[in-house]
């Protein structure tokens, strides 16, 4: 009888054990959230960032122009450095890197500053003198917080601008692309890190995958920026998807776009490359110029096929209904383009395009979603142009991914230099914010910033779930304005369309606290 | 007839003779030698011997002298003599001769040639015991008795041989030789004369020979009339005087170095056995040899002047090897036979059971040392592999010892910390195997793994059952935890496995836990016991800090086992035991120990850097052991069938000793299990050391099945129980597969190779002065390492394959902390200027490391967040090294040297620049890491790292202000002018050094006392 409470002691003790086991397990079991990046990362009060504006071409006399926006939004002088990488083609057309150069920058309290590279590139070396231009890539690091960095490419053809990138990676996407005869695709690839990088690139044609001998285990140099002529390589396609991927090290990419058909679009488009698929992108700014034709070209990278819907959700809805969504089978490395508004020369796929072109009527302000159901992730690009008998102008831009309380703009600086005032650029520009979040209102509130000035609170508005609101620029900027800032109580998304007489500039706000996630945007199901 | 016999000159020295003195000089009336001439030299005795030695001998010469001087030097005298024969006989007044003793010697000197000839030498009360048959010797002139002291005389040694040297109680030599030779080295007062007249008479190419058919009966009581208690300490100088004067320079280079490093053993082996005095007496005596080195240089020369025999010649009469391991030998064997003496009063039943058990225990320990070893072999031939905890060893043991001997620590970025005794001891084992290090590390590793077999065994001694034992062994041995620890790299796994069955034997002898309780327990036994415990701990503690704990684990755990039997006698002492023998570990350890109390703690410092997060082994891993590749299969449940056995099988003591085991077996399972949940907000230490405590007590559990199957069994009725042996007896040879199935590998699966190669190069790229910062997990790390995030260690070290040196790293110094914080910056993608930021640390190296070893040798795979390694690869000057896979370094271009100079302004505006340069080493080398003597400049700055309050800098007389600069202490200089810069050590330190001498004095004198009263 003495083993009895032995037994019994051990027996429980053994209860415990596998109590323990069995708990342990339900903990082991919970998942881990997703949390979405992407090549503008947010970057924090405080802290100090780094920025890489890839795309670039100067020329001395600075027609052609590469111009780095600094946007300091804080409250102590942004000090730091611009590090220029230039680039000269040799006859067989490969990239000859210039010794790179360091400048000091520093930029007052709440102001912009605008550096002009053709001028500086062209006094570091006398090979970068010629007329001919070089390329030129920029690296922005900065000691400080409350600074966001965009950048802008001025051509005769037109200019663009985009944020610059603050990651690079060894993954890098172009949903879209036109090879077609008077376009120019110019890929750029920065490598601005102390070991040399190997790149494969890879194109999706509606004629299938494409792997081009020169761009398989293509050699990007360190310290330097390579200009990858993709329109010789692949010709001649209306919808070219460009994927690139690192054998060893990363690179940053960027795309810019010549349009210079007298009889289609004419224009230039910069677009820095996704580096993250998701299952979410969002487009604010749907419908936002008239007689532009709008398409979405969508790019399942993985080997997996997605099951995504399109969907476009009218600021009519609450009056006129939703429209329901198309739900697109898009196979493993394939693409589809929707295609919401067109012209003739629109440049827009002939193999696994959908027509939507008659779910929106004229005029109408819209969002765009695309989600993936499956779990598969994607990514989509939109595509905006206007044909040469109207206005011209050229604009490519991915959707938004990431949600944040606190945004900033750049105003495309260079359009008010020289083109055009920002009253001007205002008369067909407007500014759609998104709340994303599927059952949450948020409060926004839209400032604006000037040099040497204190922020203005411009506008005030509370957006329902799943609603956009659309802000003229008109009304919204006043000249000398130079940037803008979002601050929401829940993540939004803000995207600023501008179109001129000779250029469309499509941008996204650069968050500065990340705060939302893929599963969190997915919840209002 | 008489001219035929040569005239013996017999001298006697007498010092205060008793009263066989009579029997001395009779002995000597007594011989047949013809021809005798007899003095005796009076050496200051208090009353005249000459009355007695003229009532005896009346021709007989006395030379009285007015001091006593020594044997050797009263000895000498007789060279005054004016009528020397051409023998002498030299002789102790307390010898008493055969009357053929004299005439025997002299014909076999003269039928042999011999140049000295000694007697037999009989005990003076019982002549049937033989004292001394000629002298052997080895190298360093340590003598050994040919004949067994105390042996009977059976005529076994009575043949003429040749010896090294012949004791000094009765020596007849050759007149002639004993002039050239200058007599017996008077520096030698006593002990050791003999010898050493005899080796150089050996240079000489006189044969030396013992004659046993002469004989001589021996009190053996001069030498200690004349020098008392010093007796042992004269002949160790002298042997060492003998030593340095007789060998040529060759082989005096060749000897006296081993003959240092056996005193270092010798001085080793003293401190641990408390014998301070010998300590002491081992360093006077080569002290009182150096002092007397003018002396010791002439008799050297004296003797060259008159060698005519190579050293080769001589040394071939000595004994091989070094005297003191054969006699140890011999003494172990002696002690051996004693034992079976006391045997023979053992019943026939009994002697039959202990020859059984005899032949049971050689053959599992051969087999279980030939599985070890057989399983070992790949490594014992190629080597241990630098993995994880396993990393190199210095070259030489100096590096240690100077570590040791420092309050520096130059692992992380340098601290002034103190140092472990773990570098002192690896140092000292260095030496004793002469610096071959490798051999130290490998023995240390392995060695491990046979501690803990045989402490296994030892455990149960207090059970008196052989087979109990036996079965403690087989489990133990056989459990996959040590072979895993081999596997994963982790000393503190091995350190634990070897530690537990010492830990526990203690801690139930210190408790009185039946039946390890003593039959007369006595507070200074139980002291005793518990300052063994405390030791044990303490030097487990050196490897893995966190053994320390174990007595409370396993003390609470016999408590509840304790409770659930009712055997509760001596319980209530295990949790005082435990906490007296912790706090005693911690005190043995001190300084060091301290930083674990300090405000700046940290937890990692203590259990290491393993994460927090869960981990991969679930329960059923753990209960098999399986936290490696050793053990995961089924075979590995058959480890629990003979433990659990006992639950069912045993009573009484044994049920209770069962019960207790299970309980720490169950309780270390959970804890095991729950940090491999990431239950708990701290890490804990690894697998392998958490189940170590149920490692022990399934072969405590195990061993009590084996104690019931004799005890237990008989008393139950025949039915299923009698099956049970035979189930266990197959569970326990199948069980053996878990861990011992893969020796036939030969390597337990341990890698082929390790990081040694991979980062070799950091030991010739990289200067003294460049640091490296390793992450990754802390399992993988090669080094020693803080913890970084709640999956991540981290660890800095200088620019080098990593040592043991980097081991016990103490608490972060704030800027480890610092440069911790920097490295997350990047990491969240804040700055990609990480080199930039590291260069003010002298971090040339960034080491990510994500397998145990380099590809394809990776047994254990854990990559980093990849998050982090793009970060890391997205620094703009950082650049990444192509080294085997399995870790990735990445070259900081931004790199500073930490001896450094700087453009005027650039440090002070807080952006250095890379004008910086490296000054010249050998001026830096100048300079300790601790102090500076130099001319110092205006305005410039000085630094001093780390930045903590205990440097000062004086210039010309006059403290420079310190200030501080982030990671360091900086002076500004305003004047010019001789200057010394230095650190002082904490006077805590000093203070706990006091203490912990303290300590282990107190330790020594605990243990040497229970000792004595035992004996």
């Amino acid at each position: 009888m003495k083993r009895v409470p032995v037994v019994l002691v051990l027996v429980v003790l053994l209860a415990g054990l596998l109590f323990l086991e069995r708990t342990g397990d339900r903990t082991e079991a919970e998942a881990a959230t997703i949390v979405v990046g992407g090549p503008q990362a947010p970057v924090g009060e405080g802290e100090r960032s780094t920025w890489y504006c890839s795309a670039g071409f100067t020329t001395p006399d600075a027609s052609n122009d590469h111009q780095v926006i600094v946007t300091n939004d804080s409250d102590q002088v942004a000090s730091g450095q611009l590090t220029v990488f230039p680039s000269l083609p040799n006859t067989l057309g490969d990239m000859v890197p210039i010794e790179r150069a360091v400048q000091p920058l520093q930029v007052a309290p709440r102001s912009q500053s605008v550096v002009s590279l053709a001028p500086l590139v062209s006094s570091l070396d006398e090979r970068l003198q010629l007329e001919t231009g070089s390329f030129v890539a920029a690296l922005g690091e900065f000691e400080t917080g409350g600074v966001s960095v965009a950048h802008a490419i001025v051509t005769p053809a037109g200019r663009d601008a985009a944020p610059c990138a603050t990651s690079a990676s060894n993954s890098w996407w172009f949903a879209s692309g036109t090879t077609t005869n008077e376009v120019q695709y110019q890929l750029y690839l920065l490598n601005p890190f102390p070991d040399d990088a190997v790149v494969d690139i890879s194109f999706v044609t509606d004629g299938g995958i494409r792997t081009p001998s020169r761009f398989d285990g293509r050699l990007i140099p360190r310290q330097s920026v390579t200009m990858l002529d993709i329109s010789a390589e692949v010709p001649v396609w209306d919808q070219v998807t460009t994927e690139i991927t690192t054998r060893t090290g990363r690179v940053v990419a960027e795309r810019v776009q010549l349009f210079r058909d007298p009889g289609g679009p004419i224009g230039v488009s910069l677009t820095p490359g996704v580096n993250e698929m998701s299952e979410q992108w969002f487009f604010p700014a749907g419908g936002a110029l008239l007689n532009a034709a709008e398409s979405y070209v969508i790019f399942n990278p993985t080997d997996e096929a997605a099951e995504v819907e399109f969907e476009l959700k009218p600021d009519s809805a609450d009056r006129v209904g939703d429209i329901a969504p198309f739900g697109l089978p898009i196979g493993a490395n394939e693409r589809w383009v929707v295609t919401v508004s067109r012209h003739g020369t629109h440049p827009v796929s002939t193999v696994a395009e959908l027509d939507a072109t008659n779910i929106a009527a004229p005029g109408e302000r819209y969002f765009v979603s695309v989600r993936s159901f499956n779990g598969v992730p994607v990514v989509a690009e939109r595509v905006l142009t206007r044909p040469i008998d109207t206005q011209r102008g050229v604009a490519t831009s991915f959707g938004i991914t990431m949600a944040s309380t606190d945004q900033v703009l750049a105003v495309p600086v260079p359009l008010t230099s020289t083109a055009i005032s920002v009253e001007a650029a205002a008369q067909s520009g407007e500014l759609a914010i998104l709340n994303p979040a599927g059952d949450t209102i948020s409060r926004v509130e839209i400032w604006v910033g000037r040099d040497d000035a204190a922020p203005l609170m411009r506008e005030q508005v509370e957006l329902a779930p799943r609603r956009r609101a659309n802000f003229d620029l008109a009304t919204l900027l006043r000249d000398g304005d130079r940037w803008i800032r979002i601050v929401s109580s829940t993540g939004t998304m803000a995207e600023l369309v501008i179109g001129t007489d000779t250029s469309i500039v499509s941008l996204a706000a650069t968050p500065s606290v990340h705060t939302t996630s893929v599963p969190d945007l997915l919840s209002f199901d | 007839m008489t001219a035929s016999y040569p005239l013996v000159t017999v001298t006697v020295v007498a010092h205060n003779p008793g009263a066989w003195f009579g029997d001395v000089l009779r002995s000597i009336a007594s011989q047949d030698y013809p021809t005798l001439d007899v003095v005796v030299i009076d050496a200051a005795s208090d009353d005249s011997v000459a009355p007695e030695v003229h009532e005896i001998l009346p021709e007989a010469t006395v030379f009285p002298l007015v001091l006593n001087q020594g044997f050797a030097k009263n000895a000498n005298v007789i060279l005054d003599h004016e009528a020397l024969g051409p023998y002498l006989l030299i002789c102790h007044d307390d010898v008493a001769l055969a009357p053929d003793c004299i005439r025997r010697l002299v014909e076999e000197t003269l039928r042999s040639n011999a140049g000295v000839v000694g007697p037999k030498l009989l005990d003076w009360n019982d002549p049937s015991r033989i004292l001394h048959v000629g002298l052997g010797a080895d190298k360093t002139g340590l003598v050994s008795d040919l004949a067994e002291p105390g042996e009977y005389d059976q005529e076994q040694h009575d043949a003429v041989r040749d010896v090294f040297a012949v004791p000094g109680a009765v020596t007849l030599l050759r007149t002639d030789l004993f002039k050239a030779l200058g007599g017996f080295d008077e520096q030698m007062l006593v002990r050791g004369e003999d010898l050493d007249l005899c080796w150089r008479a050996h240079a000489l190419g006189a044969r030396v020979i013992v004659n046993p058919a002469a004989t001589a009966r021996h009190r053996e009581d001069l030498g200690t009339r004349i020098v008392g208690r010093d007796y042992d300490r004269f002949a160790r100088r002298h042997r060492i005087r003998s030593m340095l004067s007789n060998y040529g320079w060759l082989h005096t280079l060749r000897v006296v170095p081993q003959a240092i490093a056996a005193s270092f053993v010798n001085i080793v082996v003293a401190l641990f056995q408390g014998r301070v005095a010998l300590i002491g007496e081992i360093v006077g005596c080569w002290l009182w040899n150096v002092r007397r080195l003018p002396s010791i240089l002439q008799r050297r020369r004296d003797l060259k002047r008159i060698r005519q025999v190579d050293d080769t010649e001589v040394r071939a009469m000595q004994v091989p090897g070094f005297e003191v391991l054969a006699a140890w030998r011999r003494n172990r064997s002696d002690r051996r036979e004693m034992q079976a003496a006391d045997a023979l009063v053992e019943t026939s039943a009994s002697r039959s059971e202990r020859a059984q058990a005899l032949q049971a225990s050689v053959a599992v320990w051969s087999l279980a040392a030939l599985v070890l070893v057989f399983g070992s072999r790949g490594l014992i031939s190629d080597g241990l592999p630098l993995i994880n905890e396993f990393t190199s060893f210095p070259d030489g043991p100096s590096s240690l010892l100077t570590e040791w001997g420092s309050t520096w620590r130059s692992t992380g970025v340098g601290a002034d910390a103190p140092s472990s005794l773990l570098h002192m001891l690896l140092g000292f084992a260095g030496v004793a195997l002469f610096g071959q290090m490798g051999l130290v590390r490998l023995l240390v590793t392995l060695g491990l793994v046979g501690v803990g077999v045989v402490g296994a065994y030892r455990l149960l001694t207090p059970f008196r059952a052989w087979q109990a034992q036996l079965v403690a062994l087989v489990v133990y041995a056989a459990s996959p935890l040590p072979y895993n620890a081999l596997v994963g790299g982790s000393w503190s796994g091995l350190a634990a496995y070897a530690a537990m069955p010492w830990i526990a034997k203690r801690l139930a002898m210190a408790a009185s836990i039946a039946p390890f309780a003593d039959p007369d327990p006595t507070f200074a036994r139980r002291s005793a016991d518990t300052a063994v415990l405390a030791l044990i701990l303490a030097l487990a503690a050196l490897i893995e800090p966190t053994v320390v704990l174990a007595p409370l684990l396993i003390a609470l755990g016999w408590l509840v086992g304790s409770l659930a039997t009712r055997r509760v006698a001596g319980t209530g002492r295990l949790l005082l035991v435990a906490l007296a023998s912790m706090a005693g570990a911690f005190v043995l350890l001190m300084p060091a120990s301290i930083g674990l109390v300090q405000r700046n703690a940290v937890w990692s410092t203590l259990v290491g850097a393993a994460p927090i997060e869960p981990g991969e082994y679930g329960l059923t891993s753990l209960a098999r052991l399986a936290v490696g590749p050793h053990g995961g299969t089924w075979v590995g449940w058959l480890q629990l069938i003979v433990p659990a056995l006992a639950i069912v099988m045993a009573s009484g003591t044994r049920l209770a000793w069962a019960a207790r085991s299970w309980v720490v077996a169950i309780g270390s399972l959970a804890i095991a299990l729950a940090a491999q949940q990431g239950r708990f907000d701290a890490a804990l230490p690894s697998p392998d050391v958490l189940l170590a405590p149920v490692a022990l007590s399934l072969a405590l559990a195990a061993a009590m099945t084996a104690v019931a199957f004799g005890s237990d069994l008989r008393r139950y009725r025949f039915g299923w129980r009698q099956l049970v042996p035979f189930i266990a007896v197959g569970a326990l040879i199948a069980s053996s597969g878990a861990g011992l199935a893969s020796a036939v590998d030969g390597r337990w699966q341990v890698a082929e190779a390790g990081y040694a190669d991979v980062f070799g190069f950091l030991d010739e790229r990289a200067p003294a002065h460049d640091r490296a910062l390793w992450i990754g997990d802390e399992g993988l790390l090669p080094v020693e390492a803080w913890r970084y995030d709640d999956e991540l260690a981290f660890a800095i070290t200088h620019a080098h394959t990593p040592t043991v040196l980097d081991a016990t790293i103490g608490n972060p110094h704030p800027v480890v902390d610092q440069i911790r914080d920097d490295v997350e910056v990047s990491m969240a993608g804040a700055s990609n200027r990480l080199g930039q930021t590291l260069a003010f640390y002298g971090i040339r190296y960034v080491i990510v490391v994500e397998a145990n070893a380099p590809e394809p040798f990776s047994t254990i795979v854990k990559p980093v967040d990849p998050v982090l390694a793009n970060r890391l690869t997205e620094q703009l000057d950082l650049v990444r090294l192509e080294v085997r896979a399995g870790a990735t370094v990445y070259e900081n271009q931004a790199r500073v040297p930490i001896v450094s100079a700087f453009e005027p302004g650039a440090l002070a505006s807080g952006t250095p620049t890379m004008t910086s340069y490296q000054l010249a080493l050998d001026e830096f080398a100048k300079a300790s890491f601790r102090s500076y003597n130099g001319s110092v400049v205006p305005s410039d700055l000085y630094f001093a790292v780390p930045a903590e309050s205990r440097w000062s800098l004086e210039v010309g007389g006059e403290i420079v202000s310190r200030q501080a600069y982030d990671w360091a202490s900086t002076f500004v200089v305003d004047s010019a002018g001789p200057a010394t810069l230095q650190h002082s050590n904490r006077p805590l330190y000093w203070i706990a050094s006091l203490v912990q001498l303290a300590a282990w004095i107190a330790l020594g004198a605990v243990l040497i006392l229970a000792r004595r009263r035992r004996s």
